[in-house]
């Protein structure tokens, strides 16, 4: 009993922060999307749950699966005198409960303010019409999406689980995860496309493998009672037998061995060619900048790989899902988000490990100039977002290879939104130097930046989201010129000055031990 | 020459060397005029500070128990003051009638150190003092 | 006398509201090979780190090769060969990698002299970093400290986590390598008896403070244990410094600095003692964990004039 209590006791500590943060996070995303009026209450709700599928399952599994090997903590683990099943089995299911507690966090938050609405007799939105097309009463509809949050974010967590097994760091774990999570999504769109009307097996097939579609059916008006019903009964079955199967597989293998990028290395370029006998040493590189530049370029080289597979498989699942019935107004929202989580990683995790105290020792004390250190380095994961991500999407955009309605404008607004995202995750990670802390921080300060002009409702030019909607919208061609000028001046002044408060940071030694 | 340094003693490493180097220079086992390692060859040789191992050539020099000479090297004197092997010889007895009244506070009788003796006598002089310490540094130079 | 190579002068430190630092004095001439020793915690990486210009001190002056390395720390940092305590590399680093890319920052860097401690060192050029030994990393270090051939290196704890075999030839490399060169070397250990061998000079950091520095056959020489009976110890005047006092069955056991002046005191005042030579872990622990409580428990006795002693 003891040893369950002191393992809980270890992963409550590591999860305490992450569950706070998570949940102040969702309930505060949740009051956002209230300000425009309180019965908008089922808008603010899948709002939140959409983002929280979005970002909360990769962040809580590359701290499950990777944390303890990226923090050399594993060995430890591995000593203790306990069955490293015991200690795997806790990390499991103490992650997973972090993950579904905020969810419910909200889920009671709105379920209160639905009570509250009825009780002052107000309307309440969609809840309210779907639920008598439902023949539910608005508060069963409203656990019922909850439970179908819960259900895709469980099934989320254990496909991520599976797949970031063992990964030597975080950075690797979570581009695993966001592979994982692309998949799994066209998936489900797939199925979809595939079975067409709902029928039991799609959906329990698309309760397991398609693990984010049903969110999006959360917002069809199509959706029927019936399905709800069939999807509690037959996708509880099928979600158990699947979170046997991936806890079992978790449970074997945690921490048994690290899984090595061994192929990377002969796809890396541009290591040192190997010429000359194998004991001596090739000329050293001839000015600072060259060594700067390639220890950039094989720090990030594995990120911009995995930035075109993303582009890939998004450009994969775009051009076959389309055929049916998912429309282009779900996929490129869907694309600049997925991007937007991947802006936010790189951000913070390119620049977390050199912070180590240990590594941030070493490199500060050989006389490399922090400043160029910095600014190389920012430059660098900015090409990967920018050059490798955003900018071939744009192309298959403009070739029509992905379809597309918006105009060239609209096409370089995500990558205004991916720098100002990738500039604060990158002034986060400078501050905080946490792998943990930092891309939240990152998070609520993003969060902060983009909503709260539209919260407050502070005039259209200080708000970035208003500008993106502009310019997406029909208006006349000098309008959209207009508002693209100012989300660029609004884009350009956010990064700047979060990227200079970054780099004064980089200098700071906040290693307090003496 | 054969000289051992052990790290942790009580014993100031520079005198530990010298007292082995004058040892060995009056008992015979450094022979007249014979040159002794480098102070640099010495100082690598026992992974000991240059400077510590130049004083003691240097105090030794001054004792006459070592010459240095101007590029060629340092050596044992030609001529030692074998007067000191009194006093060394003094100091021994000394200290073996210490450790003989220490081996009486054992209570080992007569007889036991009769034995003892023989045995390390008959021991071969490299190895007769194995073990004094766990933390040690032996260097063989000949 | 030349200028010294580290020079510091009155520095102080603290972090929130602990001083680390108080008032440091510390001189380093050059050529010396100088051991800087504490317990941990005692300070001794916060000045290793003021030196590199890696913090700020609160007040006081630095200057180390005639930089200082508050204004000038990118500059300083290429004229010193430094390894950090435990020192963590970029692990996904292969040998020759690292060699390669640290050089260029170096003005002085000689690949040539490189490749020697490579060979010397036995380091596997092209593995990765993080499949290093212990010993290995210490010697990558090492070779990334010293290639550039500088005046002066500051080495925190190298000899940490080295077997005795490998610390021996981490010693053996010191002497030959730096010593032989008539380098300036500023070594911070814990392993006291590493250091008496190759220290010329020993400084002990106690409490944010250099409590004593002294070459260190000097320091041997100074404090001794000076065993008397409880009846002389009342005799004994407050002019001898004892660090440390011990009362046993029917002795006291006394350490005291400044032995050969004391042992004179004594004979003057016909008090007959036993005077025995300590180790260099016992004349530490001495100056940093001695009980100087029992000094202060004597009677007071007139001083002895202070022209007698000289």
């Amino acid at each position: 009993m003891s040893i369950w209590s002191t393992l809980l006791w270890k992963e409550w500590n590591e999860h305490k922060w992450k569950l706070l943060s998570l949940t102040v996070i969702a309930i505060a995303v949740c009051i956002g999307g209230l300000v425009d009026g309180v019965s908008e209450v089922e808008f603010a709700v899948i709002a939140t749950y959409y983002g929280y599928v979005l970002f909360a399952p990769i962040y809580i599994v590359m701290g499950v699966t990777a944390g303890e090997w990226a923090g050399g903590t594993i060995e430890f683990s591995k000593n203790l005198p306990v069955s490293l099943r015991k200690v795997a089995t806790v990390r499991l299911f103490a992650g997973w409960i972090v993950l579904i507690v905020p969810v419910i966090a909200v889920a009671a938050f709105s379920s209160a303010l639905i009570a509250t609405l009825e009780w002052m007799e107000i309307e309440v939105g969609i809840f309210h019409s779907l639920a008598a097309s439902m023949d539910l009463k608005p508060q069963q509809a409203h656990w019922g999406i909850a439970g179908i949050a819960c259900g895709v974010v469980t099934t989320l967590y254990f496909w991520l689980v599976v797949a970031c097994l063992n990964q030597a760091t975080e950075l690797r774990a979570a581009m695993i995860g966001v592979l994982t999570f692309i998949v799994s999504f066209w998936f489900g769109f797939l199925l979809w496309v595939m079975n067409g009307a709902p029928t039991t097996q799609a959906l329990s097939l698309n309760w397991t493998i398609g693990a984010v579609s049903p969110v999006y059916w959360m917002v069809l008006p199509n959706l029927q009672a019936e399905h709800l019903r069939r999807w509690l009964i037959v996708g509880l079955q099928v979600q158990g037998l699947f979170v046997v199967i991936s806890s079992y597989y978790f449970i074997r293998f945690y921490g048994t061995h690290l899984r090595q990028w061994n192929w990377l290395p002969r796809i890396s370029w541009p290591s040192i060619e190997q010429t000359g006998p194998t004991n001596s040493l090739s000329a050293p590189f001839t000015s600072q900048m060259k060594a700067l530049v390639w220890m950039q370029l094989r720090q990030t080289l594995p990120l911009a790989i995995g930035g075109l597979v993303i582009v890939f498989v998004l450009t994969l699942m775009a051009t076959r899902g389309t055929a049916g019935a998912v429309s282009q107004m779900e996929t490129n929202p869907f694309q600049i988000a997925i991007v937007s989580v991947a802006a936010l990683l790189i951000g913070s995790t390119t620049f977390v490990p050199d912070f180590s105290p240990k590594l941030y020792h070493f490199w500060r004390s050989r006389p490399i100039p922090p400043m160029r250190w910095f600014w190389l380095k920012y430059l660098s994961g900015l090409f990967v977002i920018i050059c490798c991500v955003d900018l071939p999407i744009l192309i298959l955009h403009g070739t029509g290879i992905l379809p597309t309605s918006a105009g060239l404008y609209s096409g370089v607004f995500p990558m205004l939104l991916h720098w100002i995202i990738y500039s604060i995750a990158v002034l986060a990670a400078c501050l905080v130097r946490h792998p943990i802390y930092s891309p939240v921080l990152a998070l609520c300060a993003i969060l902060t930046v983009l909503l709260l002009p539209v919260i407050f409702h502070f005039p259209d030019f200080l708000s970035f989201g208003e500008m993106f909607n502009a310019v997406g919208t029909n208006l006349l061609p000098n309008r959209v010129i207009a508002a693209f000028l100012v989300g660029l001046t609004q884009a350009t002044a956010i990064s700047v000055t979060a990227t200079i408060l970054a780099a004064i940071a980089t200098k700071r030694d906040i290693n307090l031990s003496p | 020459m054969f000289v051992r340094v052990e790290k942790g003693s009580a014993v100031p490493i520079s005198r530990q060397i010298s007292d082995q180097i004058r040892a060995q220079c009056l008992s015979g086992h450094l022979p007249l005029g014979v040159q002794v390692p480098s102070v640099r060859q010495l100082a690598r040789d026992l992974a000991v500070n240059q400077n510590t191992v130049l004083r003691v050539y240097e105090k030794l020099t001054a004792e006459n128990f070592l010459e240095m000479r101007h590029g060629e090297g340092t050596f044992v004197a030609s001529d030692l003051p074998f007067e000191d092997l009194n006093g060394h010889r003094s100091r021994f007895t000394e200290e073996f009638g210490q450790v003989v009244r220490q081996g009486r506070l054992l209570g080992l009788d007569g007889s036991t150190m009769h034995t003892l003796l023989d045995a390390a006598l008959a021991a071969p002089l490299e190895s007769e003092d194995e073990g004094v310490s766990a933390i040690e540094n032996t260097e063989e130079q000949s | 006398m030349t200028e010294p190579v580290i020079q510091i002068r009155n520095v102080s430190k603290s972090f929130r509201n602990t001083n680390v630092l108080d008032e440091l004095d510390l001189s380093v001439s050059a050529g010396e090979t100088f051991a800087f020793l504490g317990r941990n915690g005692a300070g001794k990486t916060t000045t290793i780190k003021l030196m590199m210009g890696l913090l700020t001190p609160d007040s006081g002056e630095l200057s180390l090769l005639g930089v200082n390395p508050v204004t000038d720390a990118v500059k300083l940092r290429s004229m010193i060969g430094y390894l950090a305590e435990d020192q963590t590399m970029y692990d996904w680093m292969r040998v020759d990698e690292i060699i390669r890319f640290v050089a260029p920052f170096y003005p002085t860097w000689d690949q040539k002299l490189a490749n020697e401690y490579v060979k010397q060192f036995a380091l596997p050029v092209r593995t990765r970093i993080k499949h290093l030994s212990k010993g290995q990393t210490v010697r990558l270090g090492l070779v990334l400290a010293l290639s550039h051939r500088p005046e002066l290196v500051i080495l925190d704890d190298p000899a940490l986590g080295l077997d005795p075999i490998m610390r021996r030839d981490f010693n053996r490399d010191l002497v030959t390598h730096l010593q032989a060169e008539g380098r300036t070397v500023l070594y911070s250990s814990h392993l006291l008896y590493e250091v008496e061998a190759v220290a010329d000079t020993v400084a002990i950091l106690h409490e944010g403070k250099i409590v004593r520095t002294a070459a260190t056959e000097d320091l041997r020489r100074d404090v001794k244990r000076f065993t008397l009976s409880p009846q002389d110890l009342s005799k004994v005047g407050t002019q001898i410094e004892v660090l440390d006092g011990r009362l046993l069955v029917n002795e006291v056991s006394l350490i005291v600095d400044g032995a050969p002046q004391a042992a004179q005191l004594l004979e003057q005042e016909g008090i007959s003692c036993r005077i025995s030579d300590l180790n260099l872990d016992e004349i530490f622990e001495a100056f940093v964990m001695g009980d100087r409580k029992i000094r202060l428990e004597w009677p007071e006795r007139e001083p002895v004039a202070a022209s007698s002693l000289t």
